[in-house]
């Protein structure tokens, strides 16, 4: 198929006429990717390696080329190609470039707009994708809805996959699967007590990445989760009910925007630390074709450099990969009113140009001082794939929160038995002092479960992985769980297993509840969900990951809401600084540690806080009392008396039966604790102060 | 010469034949075969070029498309490809994504099957 191209130079500054009543005017060097204006559309791509470049139009709806027009060199600014295209109507265009390395031709492969808004040709989950850049107007109606504005230590996160979230059996939404299924599930959310919704990668990605099959069946297995990206700026179409021409962008706002007005926040898990364009092997199609070495690190002999395990690593710190990564945010930030980003590996982002751990990445001090993204919470997962641990040390400047690994594994393994040693777990309670001294509580993501590794409900069945299904022989996932399966592993109809995996369930989110710091859990984990003892169900697009809402446990889910609820009545457990040992007035300390007597700590597998807070002018005290025994026997513990004025009273007990764990701390139905408690075996109790005499009916 | 090529698999290995002289008017009959060799689990692509007297940019434009296509990890192999192939290759600017090799290779897969 003949294509029509232009023919003769023209002085700079002049219209040049192509065919199909395009005509090409000077562009705007500042402004990358593709922008509507009145006099057309301007088409801009950087490239430091391409001698000419080419624009492809294709038509939108065939997938057919209808011309390539090359920028002209005249327009050209540096290594901005630039021009803007006049006729080019935006909804029956797509694009591409060709770069033209060697003055050939425009041979080489359509590559991606880095700056796409969209794409097409992905549309439909599950096949191949044959990409092309959708030209996007940002316009859109956000009917005054504002950004709700939450402190992180106010945060309750809760961590989703847009598909499996409401993909599974009885989710009951119009669209599962979809942005538009998340919406329909907003006041499930609500009710549930999470206040921000982290999205597993939503930039486009390609699903069909995955070179593993069910070996089982022989089927393709998928990269489900998304961690592949093509295209930092696109949201995933075939995430979208209607994933054609401006849906996806449209529904994605519209979620974002609905649950701003539930005032939920909305925080995009981001992969910017490798693409899908893999090592040498893999597809050129966006970055490698523009500006390989600037955008990607490679090695002294030219290969690259794999510090991610997945074939590529990005140059972060390169200046022109730097602009492109802050450009991200800050679209992401202002057009979709997104409230912060979780970085994937990102110690990948605080590597240098040769890939050694740089002192002060400019990529991180950059993204942290941008006046842009200064509302957004900005949540580091520390460690990358070649062992680079950063936890406590990323740099913050004062902004960067982390994934707290820390406080994962010091809690299951004390929950878990592996040691009687409470000193650790205390200081997760107590936000990590140790960890982030000085940083603040809100620096500390706080999980127990998160979409790496065993699900909750799977870490108190399971003790090793079983991965079969992902076809790499069983393998791959998390070798080290810090688990406990209760005596059994697996499915059992034991019933005195099944209460002690409940318990541990309920252990696990109570602790997170109440510690300093930001919670996160996992979707499901809330009622229970499985994957069967798959720990690494990237790819398992099916109903392993899937949320089934008929499966759901309703018992756990209302304890769920209960501790989040509990949570949020309760400010000395969201202190936004570490609360201190000793009291400053001689009166209770902040944080205090006790055993089975009142200020005697150190009690084996005895894990008792006092956690007070003064009251405060128009502000009453605040005291919570909480004891965790991970011993196989029942033991009494004597709580320090409460302050003044106020009674203790039975907030929690997981050792009691499901549907009787939690109790009302006011009005009908409370239990004061007038003396010792009786603490069951791998049980966690919290009791709360109460004034005597209020609010009783 | 006139254009012909087919596809056939192995396992998971794609070969697609080509012989002749591959013009822009007989890229739509590769790319087809391309889409119909990508819709499956692939590790491997080869092209054999021994008998494929000339390409012309369309065609490199082609198999830039069916390299795009590849999931990560999957290797496209280039065999026999003449000297003007290979510099329409390289022209292309993925003559490094691929393995280019001068006979017909015999892959360990194919021996077991």
């Amino acid at each position: 198929m003949s294509t029509p191209t232009l023919q003769a130079p023209s002085p700079a500054g002049t219209v040049r006429r192509t065919g199909r009543g395009l005509r090409v005017l000077p562009g705007d060097a500042r402004r990358p990717g593709a922008t509507v204006t009145g006099d057309g559309v301007v088409f801009t791509v950087y490239s430091s390696t391409a001698r000419r470049m080419h624009l492809v139009l294709f038509d939108a709806g065939t997938g057919a080329e209808l011309a390539t027009l090359p920028f002209p060199d005249e327009y050209r600014t540096g290594h901005a190609f630039t021009m803007t295209v006049a006729g080019a109507d935006p909804d029956t265009v797509h694009y591409g470039f060709r770069a033209e390395p060697d003055g050939a031709g425009p041979v080489g492969p359509v590559l991606l707009d880095p700056y796409a808004k969209a794409l097409a040709g992905g549309e439909e989950w599950g096949r191949r994708p044959d990409y092309r850049c959708r030209i996007v107007d940002d316009a859109f109606d956000w009917q005054g809805v504002t950004r709700p504005r939450i402190a992180p230590q106010d945060l309750v996160v809760y961590e989703l996959h847009v598909r499996g979230f409401t993909r599974g059996r009885a989710c009951g939404v119009r669209f599962p699967g979809t942005y538009d299924g998340v919406r329909e599930k907003i006041p499930y959310l609500r009710d549930l007590g999470v206040n921000c919704v982290e999205l597993m990668p939503v930039f486009e990605f390609d699903e069909t990445d995955n070179p593993f099959t069910d070996p089982a069946s022989g089927a393709p297995l998928r990269n489900y989760w998304g961690y592949n990206p093509v295209a930092w700026f696109a949201p995933k179409a075939a995430y979208a009910a209607d994933p054609w021409g401006a849906g996806p962008v449209r529904e994605l706002k519209t979620l974002v925007r609905e649950l701003h007005r539930a005032g939920i926040q909305v925080v995009l898990d981001v992969v910017l630390n490798h693409t899908a364009e893999g090592d040498h092997r893999g597809p050129v199609l966006s970055l490698r074709g523009l500006d390989d070495g600037a955008y990607y690190l490679h090695g002294p002999d030219g290969s690259y450099r794999n510090l991610t395990r997945t074939g590529n690593t990005v140059n972060a710190n390169h200046p022109l990969t730097r602009a492109l990564i802050l450009d991200c945010l800050r679209y992401w930030a202002t057009q979709y009113r997104v409230d912060g980003f979780r970085f994937d590996m990102a110690p990948i982002l605080a590597r240098g140009q040769d890939g050694s751990p740089l002192e002060r990445p400019p990529l991180l001090e950059a993204i942290a001082a941008d006046p842009v993204l200064a509302g957004c919470h900005l949540i580091a997962e520390p460690f990358d794939a070649d062992g680079l641990d950063l936890l406590g040390t990323f740099p913050r400047h004062g902004r960067w929160m982390e994934w707290n690994a820390r406080f994962q594994y010091a809690v299951r393994r004390f929950l878990a038995g592996h040691t009687t040693d409470a000193a650790e777990p205390a200081l997760r309670l107590r936000g990590s002092p140790d960890v982030y001294a000085g940083h603040g509580t809100g620096a500390s993501v706080n999980f127990v479960a998160s979409h790496d590794g065993f699900p909750l409900a799977d870490w108190t069945a399971y003790e090793q992985r079983h991965n079969e299904a992902n076809g790499e022989g069983g393998g791959d996932g998390p070798h080290d769980n810090a688990s406990w399966n209760a005596g059994h592993e697996g499915p059992t109809d034991d019933p005195g297993v099944l209460r002690l995996r409940a318990r541990q369930v309920r252990n696990a989110l109570l602790l997170v509840a109440v510690s300093h710091g930001v919670p996160m859990l996992a979707a499901g984990d809330e009622s229970g969900r499985s994957q069967h003892g798959n720990n690494n169900a990237y790819c398992q697009d099916n109903e392993t990951s899937w949320l089934d809402w008929a499966a759901g446990d309703a018992a756990l889910l209302a304890f769920t809401r209960a501790v989040l609820a509990f949570r949020r009545a309760h400010p000395v457990l969201r202190r936004r600084d570490h609360p201190p040992a000793e009291a400053p007035d001689g009166g209770l300390p902040p944080y205090s540690l006790h055993g089975e007597r009142p200020w005697q700590p150190g009690a084996d597998g005895l894990l008792a806080v006092l956690m007070h807070r003064p009251g405060q002018a128009a502000e009453p005290g605040d005291t919570v009392f909480v004891a965790a025994n991970n011993r196989p026997w029942e033991r009494r513990v004597e709580p320090p008396p409460p302050p003044g004025g106020t009674e203790w009273r039975l907030f929690a007990d997981t050792g009691a039966p499901p549907g009787h764990d939690i109790h009302p701390t006011e009005g009908t139905g409370h239990v004061p604790v007038p003396g010792p408690l009786t603490l069951a075996d791998h049980s966690v109790t919290v009791l709360v102060a109460h004034p005597m005499g209020r609010n009783e009916r | 010469m006139s254009f012909e090529a087919y596809l056939g698999f192995t396992d998971s290995t794609a070969t697609v034949y080509l012989s002749g002289d591959l013009t822009d008017k007989r890229v739509p009959a590769l790319r087809s075969l391309v889409e119909h060799a990508v819709q499956r689990p692939l590790s491997r692509l080869v092209l054999r070029m021994t008998d494929l007297e000339s390409i012309s940019a369309g065609g490199v434009r082609c198999l830039a498309f069916a390299q795009q296509q590849l999931p990560q990890g999957a290797d496209i192999v280039v065999d026999g490809a003449g000297p003007q192939i290979r510099q329409m290759l390289r022209s292309g600017g993925f003559d490094q994504a691929v393995t280019l090799l001068a006979e017909t290779p015999v892959f360990d897969d194919q021996i077991a099957a």
